[in-house]
C-alpha cells in the first residue's frame, strides 16, 4: 500500500503536472503577452513575466481591430447555430430515441457517414451557389452551413439524453389525455433539460470557434467573427503580438467559461455515444 | 437485345418498384409521427450535406471552369491531373503521417494522464478543468498563439529552452520543413489530448470495482491488474475514440492554416489545406473536387474496415 502511494505521487509530479503545464502553456503566454508593451514584446531575449505590466492593450485593441464587431459576429454565429441545432436536432433526436421505425437504422448510419468528409467538401460544394445568390458576407449562411455540419453529432448526443428518460412517464401523461406531442413537451423536454442545455452550449461554442466557413464566405472586416478577424490581422500587418494576444485571450475566456459550465454533462453524453 | 426481353424486365422492375413504394407509403402512413419529426433535419442535410457532396462528385468527374462549374461530364481528366500534380505524393504522405502519427501519440500520452487523473489527490477538480482548456478554446486562435510561441527571436519556446540551457540556438521552428511539420503534429496532439483523456477517464470510472477484488485475493500486482483487467475494459471505448479521432484528424484545417498555411514549400500541408489552396488560390476546382472525392472514399472504406476488424476481434 505504501508503495502504491509513493508511485502515485511520483507519476503525478513527473508526468501529470508537466503535461498539464504544456496543455495550459498557450493560455499562460496569452496572459503574459497581453500585459506587455510593444517595446517589451519586441525585445530580445523575451521576458516571461512582464516587467512593466500595462492594461493599455486592453484599451487600445478595440480601436486597432474592429474587435467589438468581431465579438458581435461570433456571438451571432453562436446564437444562430444553437437555434438551428435545437430546431432541427431536437425533433429528429426525439424520433430516433422514442420510436422504432423502418427508416431509423439507415438514418443513424447516414448520420455517421456525414462525419466522414471534411468541411471543405461542403465549402466547395456550396461556394458557387453562395456566390451566385450574392450571399457572401452573410452571417446567416455561415451559421447555417456550420450548423448542418455539426448537426449529426448533436443529434447523436441528444438521442443519448432522450433515451435516458423512461418512456413510461410519457405513457402516463398520455393516459391522462395528453397527445403524444403534448406528452413530449410536458414530460420529456423538461426532464432532459440539462442535456438540452449541454448540447445548446456545445452548438454555441461550435459557432463561436468556427473558422473555415467564415474564412471562405466572409471577406468584409465588419462581418468577420473573432477567429477570422484575428487571423486576418496577423496576415495583413506587421504582426502586433501584444494586441493579437489580448484579443485572443478575450475570445478564449468566453469559450472556456461556457464550456466549464456544461463539461460534465457533455462528456457523459459523449461517453454514451461511444458505448453504442 | 430483343425488345420483348426489355419489356419483361422493365415491367417486372416497375412491379417490384411499385411494391417497394407501396410498402414505404404504408410504413409512413402507419408510423407517420417519427417521420414528421425527421423532416426538418432531412431538409437541412439534403440542402447542405447531400447537395454539396453530389456537386463535388459530379465536379470530380467533369471538366470544370474557373468558378467551379461542371462543363462536361464523364471525364477522368481531374484524376489524371491530380496524379500528375507534383505535390500530391508529398501531400498524401504528409496527410497519412499527420493523421496516424498524431492519433497514435495522442493515445500514448492520454492513457497515462487518464490513469493519473483517476486517482484521488488534492486539486483534482482544478486539474480536470485545466485539462479541458485546449478543447474548449477556439482552435484557430490557439494555433495562432502556438505560432507566436514558436517565433524564432521573440517566442516563448526558444526562451524556455535557452533559459533551461537545453540549447542556446534561436531555432526557427516554422521555417524548417521538418521542424514545422513536427510542430503542426505537436499542436494537433495538444488539441486532441483533452477529448481522448476525458473519454479514457470516463471509461476508467465506469469499470465496476469488484472485478479487482478477486485479483487482489490472488495477490496480483499493480501491473497485472492494469494489463489484464483495466486495459481489456477500455478496449471498446478505445476503438470508438480512435476512430473518431482519425476521422477528425483527417478533417483538420484549423491547426495547420493559422500556423503555417502549409508553408514552407507545401511541406506542412495536409489534404484539406491543399484542397483549399487548389480551389481558392489556383482556381483548380476540378482537381480539388477529385481530391475531395478521393479523401471521402478513403475515409468511408477505412471506417468500415476498421470497425469490422475490431468488432470481429472483440468476438
Amino acid at each position: 500500500m505504501q508503495r502504491i502511494q509513493w508511485f502515485k505521487w511520483l507519476s503525478l509530479v513527473l508526468y501529470g503536472i508537466p503535461m498539464l503545464l504544456v496543455l495550459v502553456f498557450p493560455f499562460i503566454v496569452m496572459v503574459s503577452t497581453s500585459f506587455k508593451t510593444l517595446e517589451e514584446v519586441s525585445q530580445i531575449p523575451p521576458t516571461f513575466i512582464p516587467r512593466n505590466p500595462t492594461l493599455e492593450n486592453y484599451r487600445e485593441v478595440w480601436n486597432i481591430i474592429p474587435l467589438a464587431d468581431h465579438f458581435r459576429n461570433s456571438f451571432l454565429l453562436g446564437v444562430g447555430e444553437t437555434f438551428l441545432i435545437m430546431v432541427l436536432g431536437v425533433p429528429a433526436a426525439y424520433a430516433l430515441a422514442r420510436f422504432r421505425f423502418a427508416g431509423r437504422q439507415p438514418y443513424l448510419i447516414f448520420l455517421l457517414v456525414t462525419q466522414m468528409f471534411p468541411a471543405i467538401v461542403v465549402v466547395l460544394g456550396v461556394f458557387r451557389v453562395v456566390v451566385a445568390l450574392g450571399l457572401l458576407n452573410n452571417l446567416a449562411v455561415v451559421a447555417t452551413t456550420a450548423a448542418s455540419f455539426s448537426l449529426a453529432f448533436c443529434i447523436w448526443l441528444l438521442v443519448g439524453y432522450f433515451s435516458a428518460i423512461p418512456p413510461e412517464i410519457e405513457e402516463a401523461a398520455m393516459m391522462d389525455g395528453d397527445s403524444r406531442l403534448g406528452a413530449m413537451i410536458k414530460m420529456t423536454l423538461p426532464l432532459s433539460w440539462p442535456g438540452l442545455v449541454a448540447v445548446g452550449v456545445f452548438a454555441f461554442m461550435d459557432g463561436w470557434n468556427e473558422f473555415l466557413f467564415s474564412l471562405t464566405f466572409i471577406s468584409n472586416d465588419e462581418m468577420m467573427p473573432l477567429t477570422v478577424g484575428l487571423f486576418r490581422f496577423i496576415s495583413r500587418f506587421q504582426i502586433q503580438w501584444h494586441h493579437l494576444m489580448t484579443g485572443s485571450l478575450l475570445a478564449t475566456i468566453v469559450a472556456v467559461a461556457l464550456f466549464m459550465t456544461v463539461q460534465d454533462k457533455l462528456t457523459r453524453g459523449m461517453l454514451a455515444i461511444s458505448e453504442k | 437485345m430483343t425488345a420483348t426481353a426489355e419489356v419483361v424486365t422493365s415491367s417486372s422492375e416497375t412491379a417490384s418498384r411499385e411494391n417497394i413504394w407501396r410498402s414505404i407509403v404504408r410504413e409512413i402512413r402507419e408510423n407517420h409521427f417519427p417521420y414528421l419529426l425527421l423532416i426538418p433535419s432531412i431538409l437541412c442535410f439534403a440542402a447542405l450535406v447531400i447537395y454539396p457532396l453530389v456537386n463535388t462528385m459530379i465536379g470530380a468527374f467533369s471538366k470544370t471552369d474557373t468558378v467551379g462549374r461542371a462543363v462536361e461530364f464523364g471525364a477522368l481528366i481531374n484524376f489524371r491531373e491530380l496524379v500528375r500534380d507534383r505535390y500530391i505524393l508529398n501531400i498524401t504522405i504528409q496527410t497519412v503521417i499527420f493523421v496516424f502519427g498524431s492519433v497514435a501519440l495522442t493515445v500514448v500520452l492520454s492513457l497515462p494522464l487518464a490513469l493519473i487523473l483517476n486517482q484521488r489527490f488534492p486539486g483534482a477538480a482544478l486539474a480536470r478543468a485545466l485539462l479541458l482548456m485546449p478543447w474548449a478554446a477556439p482552435l484557430a486562435i490557439s494555433a495562432m498563439t502556438w505560432r507566436w510561441i514558436f517565433h524564432d527571436q521573440l517566442g516563448a519556446l526558444n526562451y524556455v529552452l535557452n533559459t533551461l540551457n537545453i540549447t542556446q540556438a534561436r531555432t526557427a521552428w516554422l521555417s524548417d520543413p521538418v521542424l514545422a511539420f513536427i510542430c503542426v503534429i505537436f499542436v494537433e496532439v495538444w488539441s486532441s489530448i483533452p477529448f481522448m483523456t476525458i473519454m479514457f477517464l470516463a471509461g476508467l470510472q465506469s469499470i465496476p470495482p469488484h472485478i479487482y477484488d478477486a485479483a487482489k485475493m490472488d495477490g496480483a500486482n499493480a501491473w497485472h491488474e492494469f494489463w489484464d483487467m483495466t486495459l481489456p475494459q477500455l478496449k471498446r471505448i478505445t476503438i470508438i475514440v480512435t476512430l473518431l479521432s482519425i476521422i477528425w484528424a483527417f478533417r483538420s484545417f484549423n491547426v495547420i492554416w493559422p500556423m503555417t498555411q502549409g508553408n514552407p514549400f507545401f511541406r506542412t500541408d495536409n489534404s484539406v489545406t491543399y484542397l483549399y489552396k487548389l480551389a481558392f488560390r489556383s482556381l483548380a476546382f476540378g482537381e480539388g473536387y477529385a481530391l475531395a472525392f478521393a479523401t471521402f472514399v478513403f475515409l468511408l472504406i477505412f471506417s468500415v474496415v476498421y470497425t469490422r476488424v475490431l468488432r470481429s476481434e472483440e468476438g
